[in-house]
């Protein structure tokens, strides 16, 4: 289950066990835009021993910077040149910007066949 | 699309936990308890309430924008001042701007969300006072949490806390955004004398103490204001200054309202209007003109020199 939340980009809060029961009320924050299908996996995940219940508790800053772009060697060795993967922040604003309908800078790969000769 | 219309609003009678709205952006958005709720209702929506084919799209989260002050960043990008600034001009150099955008101190930033039905009843009574009927004590007791004075001392005790370029920030305030409610502030630079927010709070307290109306009791403190600028020059450049006050103001409701990253709301950001100049090369007749112009050319100045400060959503 913390593998679940962890993934997910939440963290535990706090774990109570309820006197009497064997049951644990876990409280942990989760971010809106990845608890779709997080009810589904915990269940699965637990199978069917935990129950989650979302509410809405409000906004936090995500520590992370759209714009960035890695500048260091080791950066741009393992990210690429935009860091699309790695940075969450863009990938969220992103993302709204295409639901919206406004401009998004992605780098399309228009023909994907073309190899480079790696070995000369 | 007149049928999933009809079969909207019977959903939204027929289940008591599904809203259907249609947002600004003109949207039809259904509003559910949960993603089984959702999927039920979708399918509701195609069996029985509308009886067609839907597409419905992913679901929409709600972001706010806001900045921070980081580390190691790229040199700003107007050279030789603070980061976030930014001088635009409008009409060829008609009229100049220097406005700068700061991070709010996250207290303050804090006490303006929990605030806002305050602000809101502010901003309501302020427009009943002018209407000069209303009953300005039931105003006072319907929805307020704190009552103006006290929501301006705390506001200046929280600037004062922060310290450094934010003291006296609160008698500086000249509006809210985004919809005169939100929590971002303009500020006026300091040392300017117009009367803002929280000066004019105090102009409506002393004439509804003194039996005044709204209006009257403005337009004596212009007339105070005015008399104290001996300089005639002075006197018709703060008249024209006034003028552009409500093109800035309405170019931050829209820039807070729509935020540079993904058009979401702002929160917690404080832009001061550091300088405005007019060289009036172009001559009178020009002047209609450039109040429209001013508007749409403030918001994108807003957004670009927010977006040199290090940035997290």
């Amino acid at each position: 289950m913390y593998a679940v939340v962890a993934r997910r980009r939440g963290r535990v809060v706090s774990e109570e066990m309820k006197e009497g029961t064997s049951f644990f009320t876990i409280r942990a924050m989760l971010p809106v835009v990845e608890s779709f299908g997080f009810a589904d996996e915990i269940r699965k995940r637990t199978s069917g021993a935990a129950s989650p219940q979302l509410i809405f508790s409000g906004y936090e800053t995500l520590d992370q910077d759209p714009f960035w772009v890695p500048t260091t060697i080791e950066e741009l060795e393992d990210l690429g040149e935009k860091a699309d993967r790695a940075n969450v922040a863009k990938g969220y604003v992103d993302g709204v910007r295409k639901r919206k309908g406004m401009f998004v800078e992605k780098k399309i790969v228009e023909f994907a066949e073309k190899q480079r000769t790696l070995k000369r | 699309m007149p049928k999933l219309v009809a079969g909207l609003q019977i959903l939204n009678q027929a289940d008591p936990c599904a809203e259907y709205l249609v947002q600004e952006t003109g949207e039809h958005v259904i509003l559910a308890a949960g993603e089984l709720h959702l999927e039920r209702c979708l399918k509701d929506l195609r069996e029985r309430f509308a009886k067609c084919e839907i597409q419905a799209s992913e679901a929409i989260v709600p972001f706010r924008e806001t900045a921070v002050k980081g580390v190691d960043k790229a040199p700003p990008k107007t050279a030789g001042a603070p980061r976030g600034t930014v001088r635009t001009s409008v009409y060829d150099g008609l009229v100049e701007f220097t406005i700068r955008a700061v991070p709010l101190p996250p207290a303050v930033t804090d006490f303006l969300a929990a605030q806002q039905k305050t602000i809101a009843s502010m901003t309501l009574q302020r427009q009943e006072a002018a209407e000069d009927e209303v009953d300005a004590e039931a105003a006072e007791n319907a929805t307020r949490v704190l009552t103006p004075e006290q929501f301006w001392a705390e506001l200046e005790k929280l600037f004062n806390k922060a310290g450094g370029e934010w003291t006296g920030a609160a008698d500086r305030v000249w509006t809210f955004g985004p919809k005169n409610v939100g929590s971002n502030v303009l500020l006026d630079p300091a040392g300017k004398t117009t009367l803002r927010l929280r000066g004019r709070e105090k102009v409506f307290a002393d004439a509804r103490a003194d039996g005044k109306t709204a209006d009257e009791a403005l337009e004596s403190a212009d007339a105070a204001a005015a008399a104290a600028l001996t300089d005639g020059a002075a006197t018709a450049s703060a008249r024209l200054f006034r003028d552009f006050d409500h093109s800035i103001e309405a170019g931050f409701q829209m820039a807070t309202f729509q935020g540079p990253l993904c058009a979401e709301p702002v929160v917690g950001m404080a832009w001061v209007v550091d300088q405005i100049t007019y060289n009036p090369d172009e001559g009178e007749d020009c002047k209609w003109r450039w109040l429209h112009s001013l508007t749409p050319s403030s918001r994108p100045g807003l957004g670009s020199g927010w977006c040199s400060h290090f940035v997290g959503s």
